[in-house]
């Protein structure tokens, strides 16, 4: 009972405070939905007009404007034309626009002026309209990041975390872009989530943040590089400038002289290889420790075996004595020999070094053929009489 | 004794021609020719058939076909191991004894020339014709690979099969002189054959077979000694002399004839071709022992035949 009761008393406050407006107003009506508008450009303004006939004869309205600034102009605008009246049946609508050019003045100021409607018999209807110029409107994205530079080297990638802001008051469908130098690639990420995107669908007056990863292109200079990312909607636009300060890497290489990745040697005996060291990158190289891998019982030592500092750019020789195992097998036998920096990391290279027999034994046996030759000559000396 | 007068070879041209001579029409010697031509012959014949599958993915064609044996006829390299002992043995075993038999030494020797000259002549004679026979093979052989392969081979690939042609000659010429020596020792030339292919069988077939055994009997159990052991022991015998020699040569990328432990090959890039002079290198001991025990063999059947008594 107590809830019928309840439902009742709202049935009731319905009827009193709705009932009214279909009540009967007999007479012209103008309408638009935002009367009062702020403007920041000095571009046309459009008004959507309705007007509306409440229960009077199907009659000609004729429109005027009154109270405009001097040096502005105006239209109604109806059917693709301009107009100066309407034709209103009772209980129906018709739409005009009223365009309003206004004149620059880059003044803040507020103007008033009115649209009047006029029927026959004494029907009239009066809408004031206001107009506020030069008043900023909000942003209506807004995209900024905590961490405007970032260092790196030239391998890494480079990743800043983006807010994006829609101050709009609509769901808005935003495109995303950035601006990076030739042989540079950005991807852009949602913040905990995997898939990158170019584009995104934010509500009204959400955020969001979003990663933005930028590649180098390999190999590049030590130096600052700018980049603006640019999130972009129907209407808007906005823009954070970064930085990538990229520092400068080591890249070392080792060969053989002129590139040379192969050497002979003899088993058993020392052979001294003249290696290039070179740092073709573009920051010095520290501390720079040879070793090598090699098959069991061969030897290789360096000299220097630790070079302290190689600038970028400049090269080394270095002499490595490589010593295959007496044992070694004729042919080729594969060495790696590597570079060890503090700074620059690891590279090895593979040499194939052809080992050889020595000719000691061809000597030798030289001497034996001779020695059993000798022994032919002997016996035809000693017994060739007959 | 004494002092010898003018020089030890005199007369040595006119054996030397004489038996070649006596070689060129001998009917032994051309029953061997055609059982040499009929079995390189087939063998060469399906190595190029084999070859000719896989054309151009080895830069050794020529070498290949020597080696290549298809089931069931066994490769070029296996016949020649086989058939050049034969023709040596064939050639010396009645060398000197057919002489006595024939009664035609006394009248040899009583031209003006001396004893020396005859043995001279006569292992020269043999390893001219021999020579001659085994160029010609190989010209045949080179021949058809340009035939069957359409690839003319490298001077490289010539140079292998030119050491290959030296390290036959001389196997040939060991056993010849194998022949010969028996020859000089047992007055009937059956004998001397005989017990020749006795020796040459007894080297081949068995000698691998003794050398193992005589291996795990002296290699104390450690399986490493007694692969050395079993390799030194094995080399005695000239045909493993010969057939790793040929190895070496016909395969170039054969790196090693002997006991390879693992730690060697750690690194080792394999399957990579060794120069012509590296696997010279490497057969050079086979070499050397080869020509030393001709030497050897040819000294002991001069000094036996300066020695013998030849008045009959």
């Amino acid at each position: 009972m107590k809830r019928n009761n309840r439902m009742f008393g709202l049935l009731l406050i319905f009827m009193v405070v709705v009932m009214p407006l279909f009540a009967d107003y007999e007479g012209l009506s103008i309408s638009t939905n935002y009367p009062s508008l702020n403007v920041s450009s000095t571009d046309m303004i459009t008004f959507d007009l309705k007007v509306k006939n409440y229960n009077l004869a199907p009659q000609r309205v004729n429109l005027s404007l009154t109270g405009l600034p001097s040096g502005w102009e105006y239209q109604f605008v109806g059917g693709g034309g301009l107009v100066n009246a309407v034709f209103a049946e009772p209980e129906s609508t018709s739409n005009v626009q009223l365009w309003v050019i206004p004149e620059a003045t880059g003044k803040e100021a507020t103007y008033n002026f009115s649209v009047h409607a006029k029927g026959e018999e004494d029907a009239s209807f009066t809408l004031p309209l206001t107009i506020t110029m030069g008043r900023k409107l909000p942003q209506r994205l807004a995209l900024d990041t905590e961490l405007p530079i970032i260092k790196g080297d030239p391998s890494s990638d480079f990743t800043f975390n983006v807010t994006l802001r829609n101050n709009s008051a609509a769901e808005t469908l935003i495109d995303l872009y950035a601006d990076v130098p030739q042989g540079f690639s950005a991807s852009f990420k949602e913040q905990y989530g995997s898939k990158t995107l170019n584009t995104l669908s934010l509500n009204a007056g959400s955020s969001k943040t979003i990663q933005v990863t930028v590649s180098p292109s390999s190999g590049i200079a030590e130096g600052n590089y700018p980049i603006t990312i640019t999130a972009r909607s129907s209407g808007a636009e906005a823009s954070v400038p970064v930085t990538l300060e990229v520092q400068g890497q080591a890249k070392l290489s080792l060969t053989g002289q002129g590139g040379l990745l192969s050497a002979s040697a003899v088993a058993g005996k020392e052979k001294v290889l003249d290696l290039e060291l070179e740092n073709s990158g573009s920051a010095e190289a520290t501390h720079i420790e040879l070793s090598s891998y090699t098959p069991s019982n061969w030897t290789v030592s360096y000299e220097p075996s630790v070079v302290e500092s190689l600038p970028a750019g400049e090269k080394v020789t270095v002499k490595a004595t490589v010593k295959p195992s007496s044992e070694a097998l004729t042919g080729d036998y594969s060495l790696t020999l590597r570079a060890n920096s503090k700074n620059a990391g690891n590279i090895s290279e593979k040499f194939r070094i052809t080992v050889r027999t020595s000719s000691l034994w061809g000597i030798v046996s030289v001497g034996i053929i001779a020695a059993a030759a000798v022994l032919l000559v002997f016996a035809v000396k000693k017994f060739g009489r007959r | 004794m004494n002092k010898r007068e003018g020089s030890a070879l005199t007369g040595l041209k006119v054996i030397w021609l004489k038996e070649m001579q006596d070689y060129a029409g001998n009917i032994r010697m051309i029953i061997l020719m055609l059982l040499i031509i009929l079995t390189a012959g087939a063998s060469m014949y399906v190595a190029a058939q084999t070859l000719r599958s896989f054309v151009g993915e080895d830069s050794f064609m020529l070498l290949n076909l020597f080696t290549i044996s298809q089931d069931p006829i066994p490769s070029f390299l296996s016949f020649i191991s086989f058939l050049v002992p034969l023709t040596g043995i064939a050639l010396g075993f009645d060398a000197i004894n057919s002489e006595f038999q024939n009664r035609t030494l006394g009248r040899v020797l009583s031209q003006p020339i001396y004893r020396d000259v005859l043995l001279f002549g006569k292992a020269l004679g043999a390893v001219s014709a021999m020579a001659i026979i085994l160029l010609a093979l190989w010209l045949l052989v080179i021949g058809c690979a340009m035939l069957f392969l359409g690839v003319p081979p490298s001077g490289e690939q010539i140079a292998r099969a030119f050491a290959f042609y030296v390290v036959t000659l001389l196997y040939a010429l060991l056993w010849y002189l194998v022949g010969m020596m028996f020859s000089i020792i047992f007055r009937q030339s059956a004998v001397s054959a005989l017990v020749a292919i006795a020796l040459w069988l007894f080297f081949m077939i068995f000698w691998p077979m003794i050398s193992q055994l005589l291996a795990y009997a002296f290699g104390g159990g450690d399986s490493f000694q007694t692969a050395k052991l079993e390799v030194v022991l094995g080399r005695i015998s000239p045909y493993r002399l010969y057939t790793e020699s040929a190895l070496a040569i016909l395969n170039p990328s054969t790196r090693s004839l002997g006991v390879v432990l693992f730690s060697q090959l750690q690194g080792a890039i394999m399957g990579s071709a060794l120069p012509f002079g590296q696997s010279m290198l490497l057969i050079w001991p086979h070499f050397t022992a080869f020509l030393a025990t001709i030497i050897l063999l040819f000294a002991i059947a001069y000094v036996l035949f300066q020695r013998k008594e030849i008045r009959m």
